[in-house]
């Protein structure tokens, strides 16, 4: 004997009102808020000076450890929930931060590597790089200094 | 029950507050953890759905909402006291066979880097037969409530306690990883003792997946079921030896793809066993694709899990047999016809969506419509005494949660 069909009507307004309702209003909040710009920047000791989209996905998706000259990559990010990060993670990866949470997951809870190193703001970054002349991060193109140099999207 | 529903609101809580940054720890060290809260509903009620094999009960006949297929919490400490050594242990908290949410160390391993492309891995290690097979029990890091059953119901066994090694081979955005591993796995039902060797290559958006293992089972209560057989003489031993798990081991082939550019993915997988034992073969897969929609991501799955041994029992001669030991061999041969018939056959469509409401908190719903093929059982168990199960609808809902 089936159960009530009543149970199976339910579940589906329900669920209709939710999706209808969750999905739109999470919609418009991504186009609420502008994202600041963001440029790439290495040592001034790295000869690289440009570098494509792709290229900079894999570095920082753990899938590449090297710049395209054969050179040890090491990407440095910035806190999740910043700004910044968010802007280098729509932009440049075109992802949004659950995905990225969920492919370092499958990474992390499989023991096969560990994210790159967060820091706190766009001065940790140009410190990281200053003191690794493997680093790559990204800042706020007003912040650039003459301790790093920045790196040209293809 | 209660204490993991307790523990993961408190983490669930955590989480959202999204101050939390414990998963960054230090450079030598990082904890990090995930869990799921789900129910599932199912409207046949005179059977209990049961897509793991860990669970002896499931929605249907047993329970209404069942809390525990998919409930769970893992927690893991990653240790780096060197550039070339790591540590790792990983503890999960899920319903076991034996009803409770013992905590059990999944993996506890120690790697160490020999070189940029060679590395080895011993103790308690992931079993990776498919491509979700290290991280399904991760649900944040999957789209669906569950990885589907038809394919990851197969092989049992999550972890087992050997040693691997892994070669890597990377230029450019291109990845090829070749992994060579040996384990022994031990429960309750018995042990198997498995080899396995894996290749996974992953370009951009692309990654493809092909595994082979060997699986030598020993189950307790098989072993104990032939032993009746000695009665037979020669017939006896030809059918122990055409049924038994001792004379031939399980081989497995899988073949998985999977394409996830960002805003829309595809993943198909297929994985086949064969056995010239009482497990007999199946040829199992699915095929999978979703969209995302800004924080939605709708999907749908299309899964079969195919019997393919004969279901005639190539058992002892009952009209051979002198009287007083004919209902005895026609009760074992009985009981051989039975086990290869409980091979699930079905096919399921699934509906879902998932919804990521912060980047560490997914929700998701997920309709599954089986049809469960007559003369097996399925996905099903504790059925009503000459019940089969046919079509069924199952509802499922999850929250998914990383800390």
């Amino acid at each position: 004997m089936k159960r009530n069909l009543g149970t199976h009507r339910t579940i589906l307004l329900v669920a209709g009102l939710w999706l209808s309702g969750g999905g739109h209003s999470l919609l418009a909040a991504d186009q609420q808020f502008a994202e600041p710009p963001v440029v790439m920047v290495v040592s001034p000791d790295n000869p690289t000076t440009t570098l494509s989209r792709q290229e900079v996905e894999d570095i920082f998706l753990g899938r590449s450890a090297q710049f395209p000259d054969g050179r040890r990559a090491v990407p440095v990010d910035q806190s999740l929930d910043s700004a910044v990060r968010q802007a280098f993670t729509s932009q440049l990866l075109e992802r949004t931060p659950a995905q990225i949470r969920s492919h370092w997951a499958k990474i992390i809870f499989t023991g096969r590597g560990r994210p790159p190193v967060d820091v706190a703001g766009d001065d940790a970054v140009k410190s990281a790089i200053a003191s690794n002349p493997h680093a790559i991060g990204y800042i706020h193109p007003d912040r650039v200094d003459d301790r790093v140099s920045v790196v040209e999207l293809q | 029950m209660r204490s993991v529903i307790a523990a993961s609101f408190l983490v669930a809580c955590l989480a959202s507050a999204s101050a939390f940054g414990l998963e960054t720890g230090s450079s030598r060290w990082s904890f990090n953890g995930y869990g799921t809260l789900g129910v599932v509903h199912s409207d046949e009620d005179r059977a209990d759905y049961v897509p793991d094999f860990r669970l002896t009960s499931g929605p249907g006949r047993s329970t209404g909402w069942d809390p525990d297929v998919d409930s769970r919490i893992g927690a893991q400490l990653s240790v780096y006291p060197t550039r070339n050594l790591s540590a790792v242990v990983q503890v999960v908290s899920e319903k076991g066979s034996d009803g409770a949410y013992t905590p059990e160390v999944e993996w506890a391993n120690l790697t160490y880097t020999l070189s940029p492309s060679f590395r080895v891995r011993a103790g308690r290690i992931a079993v990776g037969l498919s491509m979700a097979s290290e991280y399904r029990k991760v649900g944040f890091a999957m789209p669906w409530v569950r990885p589907p059953p038809e394919v990851y119901r197969m092989l049992p066994v999550t972890h087992s306690d050997g040693v691997d090694a892994t070669y890597t081979f990377r230029r450019g955005g291109l990845t090829y990883e070749a992994q060579v591993a040996w384990g022994i796995s031990d429960d309750d039902v018995g042990e198997a003792k498995a080899f396995g060797l894996h290749q996974t290559i992953d370009w951009r958006a692309l990654r493809l997946k092909l595994s082979y293992a060997r699986v030598d089972l020993d189950i307790s209560e098989f072993t104990d079921f032939f032993e009746a057989f000695e009665l037979f003489g020669e017939e006896g031993r030809r059918v122990v030896r055409r049924y038994d798990l001792d004379s031939d081991p399980l081989h497995f082939a899988g073949l998985s793809v999977s394409y996830d550019p960002g805003n829309w993915f595809a993943t198909a997988e297929w994985l086949a066993m064969r056995s010239d034992t009482i497990i007999g073969d199946a040829a199992n897969g699915y095929v999978s694709a979703g969209v995302r929609f800004g924080a939605l991501t709708p999907y749908a799955t299309f899964a079969r899990a195919k019997r393919q041994h004969s279901t005639a029992v190539d058992g002892l001669t009952v009209s051979a047999q002198p009287p007083p030991l004919a209902p005895v061999a026609a009760g074992l041969n009985d009981v051989i016809g039975l086990i290869l018939r409980a091979a699930p056959d079905q096919r399921t469509l699934s509906l879902g969506t998932r919804w990521d409401v912060t980047d560490r908190i997914a929700l998701k719903a997920q309709y599954d419509f089986v049809d469960v093929t007559d003369g097996s059982p399925g996905h099903f168990t504790n059925q009503e005494p000459g019940f089969q199960p046919g079509r069924v609808d199952l509802f499922s809902l999850s929250l998914d949660f990383l800390f």
